[in-house]
């Protein structure tokens, strides 16, 4: 060996010892294109997630135009992997790397499917973060005055009418009751009760001195005005008309008594009322012991 | 007997003049739902407006959704309002109020509808469970629930 060569291999080394490192060579590190490679080939093997982890290793390498390939291998395997947002990201930045790029027909048709709506949310379909508020819409049918009969309720079948029905009910049950037990007349004829005041007679206890007679009668029931008629045996003596309120009073009168000897002598009271002017009056007597006294 | 006959005459009078207060106020109706649904558009079927591809699955990419509501046997007058809800239940767009009826007259139908954008707007970047609440009157009386996905297969 001559002394040049030797040289020449002693540079050589000390080349190759301090550029290793610097090429990657020493660490034993990959091309980047050789792991892509690698990667792609994982994907067609249906190892999405290796591929995925290889592919992921390689962002920020320098590759060149093969950052395409990097782009869109990373983009199918996201979509593998159910990232279908991810995956679209992805598809986008290929078509930025190259807008008019197209998948060609060996590539499964879902993948491209999904490549082109990528391709159409860029075109146009930029994500505002204004939001549309728009104003609701309304379509009203024709009016009528009324609903048609069909729609209307029958009132037997609306709560209030059986609300009211019972309330009505009860009072009509309040009203007989307090009418007294059913009677459909209510009406009652005038009753007459006659009383008169003994005048203090010598001879006979219980007679009565000619010349007059304190009376009373008590009437009850009945409408006003009332008619009383006094009779003396049969003879008409006087006759009253009481006006006023009906219901029960007493009613006293004083009385023109004929004298004579003793002698039974009968006292009758009469009353009629105002339903009564032409039916039935009622009576009531008295038996008088009157005397013409000494 | 007298006053009997007056009290009598004044219940029957009262009956009567409730009866025909009752009938006149409330024996319709009531005002019901027919049809609600979320849909892509509106379409018009012998003049009466229609949804059109109703559905409860939507793609993001669909460029409009609309909540449509029917109601029948319309009287009174009343308001309406729509309420979204994205998928984390967060109010996403409320509608304005809007009257029903103004005139007060019978109606055998009102339709009601509010839409929202979806393609290019932020609805398109909530995919999930979404929800449209419909108000009457202030009360809740519908609720709609629909899906936005970004996966093929929604309505477009």
């Amino acid at each position: 060996m001559t002394r040049l060569p030797r040289q020449f291999l002693c540079w050589m080394m000390v080349l190759s010892l301090g550029a290793g490192p610097w090429l990657g060579i020493a660490r034993g590190e990959a091309d980047p294109r050789d792991r892509l490679e690698e990667g792609k080939l994982n994907f067609q093997d249906g190892e999405f997630e290796k591929a995925l982890a290889l592919l992921d290793g390689l962002a920020g390498k320098e590759l060149g135009k093969k950052e395409l390939d990097l782009r869109l291998y990373s983009g199918f395997c996201h979509y593998k992997l159910g990232n279908p947002e991810k995956a679209s990201s992805e598809f986008q930045r290929v078509l930025e790397l190259e807008p008019d790029y197209r998948l060609n027909r060996s590539v499964a048709p879902d993948l491209r499917k999904a490549f082109e709506n990528a391709r159409r949310q860029m075109q146009g379909e930029q994500v505002s973060e204004v939001i549309t508020i728009r104003d609701p819409w309304i379509e009203v049918g024709p009016a009528r005055k009324k609903m048609p009969k069909q729609f209307v309720k029958k009132f037997y079948k609306q709560w209030w009418f059986w609300a009211l029905a019972g309330a009505a009910a009860a009072g009509v049950v309040l009203v007989v009751k307090s009418s007294g037990g059913g009677e459909s007349d209510t009406y009652l004829a005038p009753t007459i009760d006659l009383s008169h005041r003994a005048e203090d007679c010598a001879t006979l206890p219980g007679s009565y001195q000619a010349g007059k007679i304190d009376v009373a009668v008590a009437i009850s029931r009945g409408e006003a005005p009332y008619t009383v008629t006094y009779l003396l045996d049969s003879e008409v003596i006087e006759t009253q008309t009481l006006s006023g309120k009906s219901g029960s009073f007493t009613y006293p009168s004083v009385l023109p008594l004929a004298g004579g000897q003793c002698s039974n002598r009968t006292l009758t009271a009469q009353v009629k009322d105002k339903r009564d002017n032409d039916g039935a009056q009622v009576k009531d007597d008295e038996t008088l012991l009157v005397c013409e006294c000494p | 007997m007298k006053k009997r006959t007056i009290v009598s005459g004044l219940l029957v009078l009262c009956l009567a003049g409730s009866l025909a207060w009752a009938k006149r106020v409330e024996d319709f109706v009531e005002m019901r739902i027919e049809q609600a649904a979320i849909c892509s558009g509106l379409k018009k079927v012998e003049g009466i407006t229609v949804p059109k591809d109703p559905g409860t699955f939507f793609s993001t990419r669909v460029r409009k959704l609309v909540s449509y509501i029917r109601f029948r046997h319309v009287m009174k007058r009343h308001t309406l309002q729509w309420k979204w809800y994205t998928p984390s239940d967060k109010l996403y767009v409320q509608s304005s109020e809007i009257d029903v009826v103004p005139t007060g007259k019978y109606h055998d139908f009102v339709t009601g509808a509010h839409e929202i954008v979806i393609r290019g707007e932020t609805a398109m970047l909530s995919p999930g469970g979404w929800r449209v609440v419909i108000f009457r009157d202030g009360t809740m009386v519908k609720t709609l629930r629909f899906t936005l996905s970004s996966r093929e297969g929604g309505a477009e």
